[in-house]
């Protein structure tokens, strides 16, 4: 079953206690804990965030506060939500909390003042993700359509108050906005609101939107939490134009607005290009003679070029190893694909074989662009430079890989990359990015500490953290932070807590320049012992012996899969040579 | 009886429990999670179930399942 069916009301009833027992007890699953602050009643929403949350690997772990206690429970002093150390605070607000007094200018400021108040008392004690939603419209005008644009109309007051709480969000990269107004428009005013629910139980929501709310909050949290989709792999015949390129030829495929089916593949394209912006990597993996394929991409009217994607795989071989094979080539895990097909069976083969990727089967072209949406594969909180020089990074590793070819001699190759590496702490600059991070590495990833805001907040403000970020880059270009190291000093010792490095650069020597600015910053602060942990997991074996190749000795095992090491001594040390310059930030 | 087959299988998905038998008699206190919650959960999904919508007042007023079926059976009727 695909997940965006779960957001039929009557589906996720059917199927939500079968669900909870197949996802129950998952060892490699996440907690991240949520408090609620509750303008209504919360109820089912808590239940189906849960449901949506399995699909990211994520369990919730809830505290509901007080009925209509949010301002009080937020700016006041609150032990109980001290004390469970939240990860992300929901607002649970909407349209039935303005109540009727909001039609003025007044109005909107002083609601929009008291949201501020509530979000900058919460971001100081907790430092951590709010989501907070805005508003949908009322279902009534009064003026009628003057509403629109009289400053004390319903509806400019609720645009109003709503871009102010827009402006605040684009500014504040710990608020997560839970965009009510978009959703209700979709769903119909109508259908959205159910005043005997609201009067009798304060339920905000007819239950048959509950669902949909709730996948919206999951999909806010995993993009958070580093879990959203980074590339298509699609397929081009039926999918990105009409008709089969090698039986009709080149020009009677479809994929201009001259016709209906035209311009329905070309919206497709359209769709598709947008995503590259956000930093989304396309690539094609179709049954065709590589000729025929790219000639498509080819023509005048074709909206994505061939250049517009990273792998082509364009041949006859089984489409699940054409996936795989674009995969390692990226560097990229299962889940991290999104892969599209108008045929059933390939999608199938591909879905039962590469268990982690999600499909999507065009069955029917008008309906693709609600299938990529309703499954929200790409939620762009915030849009970093990261993001956005995606594809000029894969671009510069193909580059690389070429120039690799050239030499027979690895370390000859990486002496002709000039690589230069900046050595930084935390700072307000680059801690959004250490998160990010740590939350998305998995394979270089020595002690799996997903670090949370409000971690990164506390590493920063304690001294007796020691921080290195590294950037990387090279006469390609600069990959920006690609690996991280947290470890904490206690008396003459220090335990490393956090060692990552982005899949982007592995192979260059960087985790080696990594270790040397370690040591020798600990040897600095009088560190003679350095303690390294290992934590198992699924996805980061190769890195297993990598403190065994520093010099550490395995030291003991605890019962949670967590191997500890040692090395003692540090101030004996000496430098592992690489082919990489080091700067300090 | 359809009605009252339909209103089980529903009461079945709310309180999870596939073996639930229900009656006219039956009310919130013999079934063990039949809390506010379920209740409103239970009510939403009857609603859903039947295409119908049930007013504050009926809401108020019933007591048990007869009372649920009879409110349900006279919208559907009409």
């Amino acid at each position: 079953m695909n997940w965006s069916e779960l957001i039929n009301y009557e589906t996720m009833m059917k199927n939500k206690r079968e669900l909870k027992a197949k996802y129950a007890g998952r060892r490699d699953f996440m907690t991240i804990k949520i408090a609620v602050l509750a303008g209504a009643t919360v109820g089912v929403l808590k239940e189906f965030l849960e449901i949506f949350l399995y699909q990211y690997g994520i369990y919730a772990e809830f505290l509901e506060g007080n009925y209509n206690r949010v301002y009080e429970e937020a700016v006041f002093d609150n032990p109980e939500l001290e004390k469970f150390e939240p990860d992300i605070i929901y607002i649970h607000v909407n349209n039935y909390n303005l109540g009727f007094d909001v039609q003025t200018e007044i109005g909107v400021d002083e609601k929009y003042d008291r949201l501020v108040q509530i979000w900058d008392s919460l971001h100081k004690k907790y430092g951590c993700y709010i989501i907070q939603n805005n508003f949908e419209h009322y279902p009534y005008r009064i003026i009628g359509n003057a509403s629109r644009y009289l400053k004390d109309g319903l509806i400019y007051s609720v645009d109003e108050l709503n871009r102010r709480i827009s402006d605040f969000a684009r500014e504040h990269s710990w608020i997560l906005l839970n965009d009510l107004n978009y959703l209700s428009a979709v769903t119909g005013l109508e259908n959205w609101y159910n005043d005997n629910l609201w009067m009798l139980y304060k339920y905000s929501f007819d239950f048959s939107v509950q669902p949909k709310i709730a996948f919206n909050i999951a999909s806010l949290i995993k993009s958070a939490y580093g879990k959203n989709k980074k590339t298509i792999i699609t397929d081009l015949d039926n999918t990105l134009w009409k008709g089969i390129i090698g039986e009709i030829g080149c020009e009677k495929i479809e994929i201009s607005n001259e016709t209906a089916n035209g311009e329905q593949f070309r919206k497709i394209q359209s769709y598709l290009s947008n995503l590259r912006r956000y930093g989304v990597i396309l690539n094609i993996c179709s049954k065709n003679d590589y000729d025929v394929g790219i000639s498509g991409l080819n023509k005048e009217e074709s909206i994505l070029k061939p250049e517009s994607f990273i792998v082509k795989k364009i041949n006859w071989e089984d489409k699940y190893q054409n996936v795989r094979q674009i995969l390692s080539e990226l560097n990229l895990g299962e889940e991290a694909a999104v892969f599209i097909d108008d045929n059933a069976v390939e999608c199938d083969s591909v879905q039962n074989l590469l268990d982690g990727v999600s499909t999507v089967q065009v069955k029917n072209a008008q309906y693709m662009i609600s299938q990529m949406e309703e499954n929200h594969f790409f939620e762009i909180i915030h849009l970093s430079g990261e993001d956005q020089n995606r594809e000029g990074y894969y671009q510069q590793n193909q580059l690389r890989e070429k120039e690799q070819k050239k030499f027979t001699d690895y370390k000859e190759y990486l002496s002709s990359l000039n690589m230069m590496c900046q050595i930084s702490g935390i700072d307000d600059h680059n801690i959004e990015r250490i998160v990010q991070l740590a939350n998305k590495t998995n394979q270089f990833n020595l002690t799996n500490w997903r670090l949370t805001m409000q971690d990164a907040e506390k590493v920063r403000r304690n001294k007796d953290f020691i921080v290195l970020s590294g950037k990387l880059a090279d006469k390609y270009g600069d990959n920006g932070i690609v690996s991280v190291v947290i470890a904490k000093r206690k008396e003459d010792s220090a335990q490393i807590l956090l060692w990552i490095m982005s899949c982007r650069v592995f192979k260059r020597g960087l985790e080696y320049v990594m270790w040397n600015e370690l040591w020798k910053e600990c040897n600095r602060q009088g560190v003679k012992t350095i303690y390294g942990v290992y934590q198992e997991s699924k996805k980061n074996q190769n890195v297993k012996d990598f403190y065994g190749q520093l010099g550490f000795q395995k030291i003991e095992k605890n019962n949670n899969e967590e191997i500890v090491w040692r090395i003692t001594n540090i101030q004996n040390l000496k430098e592992i040579q690489t082919m990489i310059q080091v700067e300090k930030g | 009886m359809e009605v009252m087959r339909r209103m089980e299988k529903i009461f079945q998905i709310v309180f999870e429990d596939e073996t639930l038998q229900i009656n006219e008699s039956v009310c919130a206190e013999d079934i063990e999670n039949w809390d506010s919650l379920h209740h409103v959960t239970l009510l939403s999904t009857l609603e859903k179930e039947f295409h119908i919508k049930f007013d504050i007042d009926e809401i108020i007023t019933m007591e048990n399942v007869g009372d649920m079926f009879t409110i349900i059976k006279n919208k559907i009727n009409v």
